[in-house]
């Protein structure tokens, strides 16, 4: 920690005034858009429509999470967790060990490099868009079906709700590991080569590099990128509206089931929204409180593992 | 020494490294799945290019006769034509459309991240009383997972008259600091010296020359990295502009718009054109970047 030695009142009061004016607009920003926001969600958690204090919005919440009719809570939270296990437990790994063999410098690695971030630059309009042109009925994929003589049934993957969230979760994991990689692939880079060219020359295999030498040097990016994703589980939406802008087939999502109540009067206007922010506010509220736990006890047990300083 | 030397040389190629077979193999196999990887993601670009340039009439026919993967007969370029003059969505044409996303990339890149340089730079160089305290809150905010506040959101920027005011609405909402853009310049301000701030205040300069005049540039790689990866996905993110600006469409906003009822365009292969336009700058700035990139992302722990 760098101390300023200030000598002089003067410079005090200059180092006062310089952090006041950097710091002003951010803060204000920030009580206004993330304090106060949140505030004035919790409240309209316990507010009815007309303002005053009710708890109806949990009553609603309660009957739309037992509902086994629509577009419910129930369904979105369960589909939820599927985007959120493919994104922890599939996606995940699977970007560190792209990042790991990009960082070993495999053949072609910077042209793969590129080819694994496209997914966030080529926008998920156009991939959704092959994407369905592959799994389409007598698309590639069904072309590839026959040989083995089975075929992709006639009214398509995506217009089953059996089918539907499996068919958008193949597409997520064929999408999402870009930015793991960029920011693990960082992280690889600071590795000491001394450190690896030592493994090397006693023979330690890249399973051994991998998990014994580089994951541990990397764990303080690796925890923070882990906690991350624990938190994200709520916000994990998928890529709902490109592929069913109703959510229909129960595709539907928490992230998305608030988009569509907020979203009422848009640009769609048929989108059945309920305008009811008090019911989104106490979903939210909800979820917060039952997740705050489980978040703080993962990052106790992130801070469990001892960081390697080098 | 020579055995150095080989090491050195193997660390370069990865792939086949004298007589190490077991690893040959392995990232052989590694090497034959990126490639498959790699060709699904040039697939889908060219099948993108190969739509944009299809008649209008063929494509309806080809969609219809479940061939969709056949090549042009004849390269229509026309349909970029089609794009600029025909495609409009809640009366914004093309042109619109691209100067919507300019102003909105711009502003959803700059902002956040002059707002996180200043409080990562303040928090991680110097000691004042409310240090610790923006440092917590804002690791806070994001590890505790909030949700459902789009609703008071919503409700905030009515009252405030900001809802589909374009500009001033990004403008005015944008400096909230937090986010993996304050994670990766708190860790970067964290490791450089402050010598070199010393020894502006020997000469006589202040905090605000030690600021915008020495470090500021020096975290120009890591604020430029981030400013790439923030920019493409402003570039490409549309919930939010649909949500907040309705009337101020963007091109991602815009396009996934027209995509909800694309029959109406009439000409479907001017849709496929204008996407690609609209992905052309995030490819270039990335192919041309990708390397600065890759190499100044760095996040840290949370515990500072």
């Amino acid at each position: 920690m760098q101390k300023t030695n200030l000598k002089k009142s003067g410079i005090k009061r200059e180092q006062t005034f310089f952090l006041v004016a950097i710091l002003a607009i951010p803060t204000i920003s920030w009580l206004i858009f993330w304090l106060y926001v949140n505030f004035s969600a919790f409240t309209m958690a316990f507010q009815n429509q007309e303002g005053k204090w009710d708890l109806i919005n949990f009553e609603l919440f309660w009957q739309s999470f037992n509902s086994p009719y629509g577009t419910n809570i129930g369904l979105a939270l369960k589909n939820t967790l599927k985007y959120w296990m493919v994104g922890a437990f599939i996606n995940f790994p699977v970007a560190v060990i792209i990042a790991y063999f990009l960082f070993k410098k495999i053949r072609f690695h910077k042209f793969f490099r590129i080819m694994f971030f496209m997914p966030v630059l080529l926008t998920g309009v156009v991939l959704v868009c092959v994407y369905n042109l592959v799994i389409r009925p007598y698309g590639v994929l069904d072309s590839i079906l026959n040989l083995f003589g089975k075929s992709v049934p006639s009214s398509g993957y995506l217009n089953d709700p059996a089918t539907a969230t499996n068919a958008i979760l193949i597409y997520s994991i064929w999408t999402g590991a870009g930015t793991t990689i960029v920011l693990v692939g960082s992280a690889m880079a600071r590795v000491p080569v001394s450190v690896l060219e030592a493994a090397e020359l006693d023979g330690c295999s890249p399973t051994r590099e991998l998990f014994q030498i580089i994951l541990p040097l990397i764990w303080p990016t690796l925890s923070t990128m882990v906690l991350l994703t624990f938190t994200n589980l709520l916000t994990s939406s998928g890529p709902i509206l490109l592929f069913a802008p109703s959510g229909e087939y129960e595709t539907a999502t928490l992230s998305f089931w608030i988009y569509k109540q907020v979203y009422g009067v848009g640009a769609f206007g048929t989108m059945g929204g309920t305008q009811n922010y008090g019911l989104v506010s106490a979903t939210g509220l909800i979820f917060t409180v039952v997740w705050v736990p489980v978040i703080l006890f993962i990052r106790w047990l992130t801070e469990k593992i001892p960081v390697v300083e080098y | 020494m020579k055995n150095q030397l080989k090491i050195k040389k193997s660390r370069r190629s990865g792939l086949f490294v004298k007589g190490n077979l077991k690893q040959n193999i392995l990232f052989g196999f590694v090497f034959v799945l990126f490639t498959l990887y790699a060709l699904t993601m040039f697939a889908s670009f060219l099948i993108l290019i190969m739509y944009s340039l299809e008649d209008s009439t063929m494509y309806d026919l080809k969609i219809a006769l479940n061939m969709p993967f056949s090549l042009p007969e004849k390269l229509v370029f026309e349909n970029y034509g089609v794009a600029f003059s025909k495609l409009e969505y809640r009366d914004t044409n093309f042109i619109g459309l691209v100067v919507n996303s300019l102003w909105y990339t711009a502003i959803a890149t700059v902002c956040p991240l002059f707002a996180n340089a200043c409080v990562a730079y303040a928090v991680s160089k110097y000691n004042f009383k409310l240090k610790n305290v923006y440092y917590g809150v804002i690791i806070f905010a994001m590890t505790i997972p909030i949700m459902g506040t789009t609703g008071a959101f919503m409700q905030l920027i009515a009252d405030l008259k900001l809802y589909n005011k374009g500009p001033l609405l990004n403008m005015t909402t944008s400096f909230v600091p937090g986010g993996m853009s304050f994670l990766v310049l708190y860790a970067f301000f964290k490791n450089i010296s402050w010598e070199y701030a010393e020894a502006v205040l020997v000469d006589g300069g202040g905090h605000f020359v030690i600021f915008f005049r020495i470090m500021l540039p020096m975290a120009i790689p890591a604020v430029g990295a981030l400013a790439l990866v923030n920019g493409i996905s402003a570039w490409n993110s549309y919930l939010d502009v649909l949500l907040y600006n309705p009337d101020w469409p963007t091109l991602a906003s815009g396009l996934f718009g027209v995509s909800q009822t694309l029959p109406r365009l009439g000409n479907i292969p001017a849709y496929y054109a204008a996407l690609f336009i609209s992905i052309i700058p995030v490819l270039v700035v990335f192919i041309t970047f990708s390397d600065k990139v890759m190499s100044n992302f760095t996040v840290g722990g949370l515990k500072g």
